[in-house]
């Protein structure tokens, strides 16, 4: 069960991914080298789709929360949608969620990114 | 059954092994996303932190399932070194957490119940997931 990390570009200062598979110790360090090369210096949002994922663990956590401190550093966030109960049970059990901007849906997420857009062309 | 995994297995190719064996697991779905994770941070571990470097090195999963839930036993030859007690199954957040000890949170959050034993330098654990249990309810709340 390997991991389908697809881009979503969503604008200069947003990365958007959809991930589809397993987030394990396999397959973590395939999206942080993605993320690597994805994210750049004008990176302000990462948001993640959990819609395919299937379970995670502590390495594909760490991941998220890598990037979370990334990009809360340069005044960012992260933000995650449609976590399967499974997913969400593990983030819950880091007690990652509070410093997330999580979505139940994908619409959510559309709303949100949009008006970050409008407010970066503002 | 006893399934015999090496450090460069995977975890895809594990899951595929425990699901070929026992294709019962598939029957509590919810419950076997729980195994999936803990299946994943027990290897892990294996391969960082019990024989880093160690291609020779193997580790024994046994996978039993019946109506009530999901029981797993991982089995390894190596020091003595008892997860449920240490103090890194204790909730915490994930930034004042020692490397390593994120994974054995996860195990014992995820499980309804841990067992170990050491005998002749055989280390095993047990874990228990239960068809109708979840996660642990946080003793806080009482």
């Amino acid at each position: 069960m390997s991991l389908k990390i697809v881009e979503k570009h969503i604008s200069e200062e947003t990365v958007g991914v959809e991930l589809q598979g397993a987030l394990d110790s396999d397959t973590a360090p395939d999206l942080e080298h993605w993320l690597e090369s994805a994210v750049t210096p004008d990176t302000r949002v990462v948001a993640f789709n959990m819609a395919g994922v299937t379970f995670i663990s502590s390495a594909g956590l760490r991941v998220i929360f890598k990037t979370l401190k990334q990009m809360k550093a340069r005044g960012g966030q992260v933000s995650v949608s449609q976590m399967s109960r499974g997913v969400r049970k593990v983030f819950e059990i880091v007690k990652v969620m509070p410093d997330l901007t999580v979505f139940a849906s994908q619409a959510e997420m559309d709303d949100y990114l949009e008006a970050i857009q409008k407010r970066e062309q503002d | 059954m006893k399934i015999t995994i090496r450090p460069q297995d995977t975890t895809a190719s594990i899951l595929q092994r425990v699901q070929e064996q026992c294709p019962m697991v598939g029957r509590h779905e919810e419950r076997f996303i729980d195994c999936c994770t803990i299946i994943d941070e027990f290897h892990a571990n294996m391969r960082e932190h019990v024989a880093p470097k160690c291609h020779d090195f193997e580790w024994h999963l046994s996978v039993t399932c019946s109506d009530r839930g999901i029981t797993l036993v991982f089995q390894y030859h190596g020091p003595c070194f008892d997860p449920t007690q240490s103090p890194d199954i204790e909730p915490q957040p994930i930034e004042l957490r020692r490397i390593g000890g994120l994974g054995l949170a996860i195990i014992s959050q995820l499980s309804d119940s841990m067992d170990y034993v050491y005998e002749n330098g055989l280390n095993t654990l047990t874990i228990d997931l239960q068809v109708t249990g979840g996660t642990k309810e946080d003793p806080t709340c009482h």
